[in-house]
């Protein structure tokens, strides 16, 4: 853990002063519900505020279970720790995206739906709740931040799939949450709605805001800050995007853990081993600024080689 | 072929033909159409105007197997054996016998090679009740397979693997029609690509065509996959003009075609550019994308949203609707049914029920009114009686006694109408303030929340379901019969009531998660408790009302 540089991953400039993490554990073990044994043993981490972490994981690995354990819906024993209290006092700042996310909302409209959270947070912070006026504004506040619009008294049932996702996450950060855990509520999605919502962590991320995803689609890995490996009840020590797809040497963690790499990636990597060029890109910006850079004999700099992780030299 | 979605048409004017050998992939947004045309294809849905026309070789009908989204919902809940035998149309113990032979098989390259005939595959998770669901309908494929995204869900290993179980099928000589959001890999082996974009068919050729077309086709609107959004990247700085090729090929292609010179100036670089974000110097993007969402944002928020405007006091408004409903209830003359529908009729217009809903109800209520006149007035004749008659007098005297229950149900309709559930929940935890603890109070007014939210839940499931097993008969070959139905009810039912539990479960963990339970329902909701003038006309009519109906008595 300690010879992963969080902080040279986060775009966030306030994530790199001396907060505790928002969210840490040490010899965590996990039993959902009805199981004998527990799913998984003996895992540590920590995942700083204001980065975007995707979990990988074959099915029935312990991801659900990991993030059901942080919102109390699972049997932990070890240390859990929300940004540096102790998780019973602290655990309303962690919320969970459920899948279908119809079945977790109790509101009726958009606009109740909201007002459930912004009075779970006044509950639990002994704050006034808002009335009126105030409550309104603050409802559009939220919709605006996770950038929702539609009337307030649309009926839930009527959102579509990426405006029920952005609903229960405009939910979360109203009932006072700032980690958020969104397991798997992007699958079934199109693209266009992932990707708005890949951005939409972005900012939640940029504004201080924690995101852990649990994710089968490589493409939210390339957008994440940093990626876990969950299998067989442990956990892996956190990766960056470029270890996990191109690896230190030739060998990289995405192969050996059987996921598929996504197009451009595999495009990159024969470049990569046509030319011997520290080419590795994760966006398609990055592809085409390190193929210009790389058709036009720069890469062979020597100093390109010393930093194999990172490409900011060239791009 | 016009098709509609509801009542809104969605598509227009839409022709295409397809033959055996053709595996076509169905582009298009959320939205665009793709499962209303493959609905509309498997003869599910009827299209408003035009027809489909299938040529099957000889005699043979042609025969569509249809994997809708979510096709877990075509399972019936019942064991594996029974699950294939009903798709096979063999008796189930035909199947089991020969499992290993002819099931197995199909099961192990998805990786359920470990199912056993009486596993009950509804306890799977969801990603493995797809692919059960995939491995029984390929087991027996009708001539033209239909799926609406075959890989969602799915990890990489078995998306490829259904991949190339349709790739067999066409190779057999069948015809595949899919709509994909996932392409990169599918646009190697499919024949040709049904773009659709505003509700027409806005490309029609082959995958190659598709990607050279890309650049007008993803600003007309039609969605493009991550490695055209590449190719399209590479073209806009001087690379090599899209087509479709392999990783390796692009890669050897970009290598020996080095960039020409200057790239070319990037005139608004197309959808890919907001599609992604990557790690530096996108920020101003995202938050110009932010700012563009608010904008839109104001532009929604500027038409008025009615706020909780209370049109009549709702304690007084349940306090009239209850009273009159007993005073209904207390009178039994003619006079006085007459005088209780007029009663009813005035409320009602006060209070502006829905018409569409009184009508609906005062159907139901006819119905019901006519059978019950029936049974009281015929007299069936032999072997019932010694002869057959109607006695209209008997009848008449039933229709007198069932005229309050119309206008039972419309009070009720009133009663219920425009609160909801929360405001409910709300109405409930104030009313009980005083009487009922704190944790107590919560429970019952959450529940009662709940069990109100839910009701529309359970329609939305109700119906999906019984499509479900419509599909699920069309695929095996069987029209959906009342006789049918009747000895099925079984299969309709348990899957409805495995997935209502499943629906409850997550709920109920999503409450806890959010500690609702420890919560008050906002009373922020509840509409402003004022009496206004307009109470004050209610409150005269319902007074007239009741004297009307305590002087026919």
């Amino acid at each position: 853990m300690s010879e992963f540089q969080w902080n040279r991953l986060t775009q966030n400039p306030s994530a790199q002063t001396a907060r505790p993490p928002a969210i840490a554990w040490r010899h965590l073990f996990v039993t959902p519900h009805g199981a004998a044994k527990p799913v998984l043993c003996d895992v540590s981490g920590e995942v700083p505020a204001g980065c975007v972490v995707a979990l990988v994981g074959p099915n029935g690995a312990g991801k659900t279970t990991f993030f059901r354990a942080l919102v109390g819906l699972a049997r932990f024993e070890g240390e859990l720790a929300v940004h540096g209290e102790a998780w019973q006092t602290a655990r309303w700042r962690v919320q969970m995206g459920f899948q279908p996310p119809a079945a977790s909302f109790v509101g009726q409209t958009v606009e109740e739906e909201i007002a459930v959270s912004i009075a779970a947070r006044a509950t639990h912070l002994r704050e006034r709740e808002p009335d009126g006026r105030a409550l309104e504004g603050e409802i559009r506040d939220w919709m605006r931040t996770v950038g929702l619009s539609v009337p307030l008294n649309r009926p839930v049932d009527a959102l579509s799939g990426g405006e029920m996702a952005k609903l229960a996450i405009a939910g979360a950060l109203a009932s006072g949450a700032d980690v958020l855990l969104m397991d798997e509520t992007q699958a079934e999605l199109d693209p266009d709605a992932r990707a708005a919502m890949r951005s939409l962590f972005r900012r939640l991320a940029q504004t201080g805001r924690t995101v852990l995803l649990v994710t089968h689609d490589m493409d939210d890995v390339l957008a994440a800050d940093a990626v876990m490996v969950v299998k067989d009840g442990s956990m892996s020590a956190p990766m960056s995007p470029r270890d996990f797809f191109y690896g230190d040497n030739g060998q990289a963690p995405c192969d050996d853990l059987g996921f598929e790499p996504p197009y451009l990636i595999r495009a990159a990597r024969h470049i990569r081993d046509a030319t011997g060029a520290d080419f590795a890109p994760l966006t398609e910006q990055e592809f085409v600024e390190g193929w210009r850079r790389a058709v036009a004999g720069q890469v062979l700099d020597a100093r390109a080689r010393r930093d194999a992780d990172s490409v900011e030299h060239l791009v | 072929m016009t098709l509609a979605r509801g009542e809104t048409p969605i598509l227009s004017n839409i022709s295409f033909e397809a033959s055996p050998g053709e595996w076509i992939l169905l582009v298009g947004r959320n939205g665009a159409g793709k499962s209303t045309l493959l609905d509309a294809l498997a003869g599910i849905a009827v299209p408003l105007s035009g027809e489909i026309l299938c040529r099957g070789e000889g005699d043979e009908p042609v025969r569509p197997t249809y994997l809708p989204q979510a096709p877990e919902r075509l399972l019936f809940a019942t064991p594996a054996a029974e699950e294939f035998a009903a798709s096979l149309r063999l008796p189930s113990a035909e199947v089991r016998n020969r499992w290993s032979e002819w099931v197995a098989p199909r099961l192990a390259p998805l990786g359920l090679g470990h199912l056993r005939p009486d596993d009950l595959p509804s306890r799977l998770s969801t990603g493995m009740q797809r692919k059960f669901v995939y491995a029984m309908a390929l087991a027996r494929p009708g001539q033209v397979l239909l799926c609406d995204e075959p890989t969602s869900g799915l990890d990489a290993a078995s998306r490829a693997e259904i991949l190339d179980e349709i790739e067999r099928f066409v190779e057999q000589g069948g015809l595949a029609i899919t709509a994909l959001h996932d392409l990169d890999e599918a646009l190697f082996r499919a024949t040709r690509v049904l773009a659709l974009a505003d509700g027409r068919i806005a490309f029609d050729g082959t995958p190659q065509a598709f990607v050279e077309r890309a650049l007008p086709l993803a600003e007309a609107g039609v969605p493009v996959p991550p490695s055209v959004r590449l190719a399209l990247a590479l073209a806009a700085s001087g690379g090599p003009a899209p087509s479709l090729c392999r990783p390796r090929d692009l890669a050897a292609k970009l290598l020996e075609a080095p960039a020409t010179g200057q790239p070319a100036e990037k005139a608004a670089p197309p959808a890919h550019a907001q599609a992604r974000f990557g790690t530096t110097g996108e920020a101003d993007e995202a938050s110009a994308a932010c700012g563009a969402a608010a904008a839109s944002h104001e532009g929604a928020m500027a038409t008025p949203v009615t706020p909780r405007k209370a049109d009549f006091h709702p304690a007084l408004r349940w306090l009239i609707v209850t009273a009159l409903t007993i005073a209904i209830a207390l009178v039994h003359r003619p006079w006085g049914d007459l005088a209780a529908v007029i009663v009813t009729l005035a409320l009602l217009c006060v209070l502006r029920a829905a018409v569409r809903t009184t009508l609906r109800l005062t159907w139901t209520w006819a119905s019901f009114a006519a059978l019950a006149c029936a049974v009281s007035g015929l007299q069936l004749g032999p072997p019932f009686h010694a002869r057959w008659a109607f006695h209209p007098a008997a009848a008449q005297h039933t229709l007198l006694e069932v005229v309050p229950y119309w206008c039972f149900l419309q009070l009720g309709q009133l009663a219920l109408a425009r609160f909801s559930s929360l405001q409910f929940a709300a109405l409930a935890h104030r009313a009980l303030a005083r009487l009922v603890p704190r944790r107590q109070r919560l429970v019952v007014s959450w529940f009662g929340a709940l069990v109100t939210r839910f009701i529309p839940a359970v329609d939305a499931i109700y119906r999906e379901q019984w499509y479900a097993y419509r599909v699920r008969c069309q695929n095996a070959g069987r029209a959906v019969t009342t006789s049918r139905l009747l000895v099925d009810v079984a299969n309709v039912i348990a899957p409805f009531v495995i997935r209502m539990l499943r629906f409850g479960e997550t709920t109920a963990d999503a409450m806890e998660a959010r500690r609702l339970f420890e919560v008050p329902p906002p009373s922020a909701l509840l509409p402003e408790w004022r009496v206004r003038g307009k109470d004050a006309g209610l409150m005269a009519i319902a007074a007239a009302g009741l004297a009307l109906l305590v002087w026919t008595r």
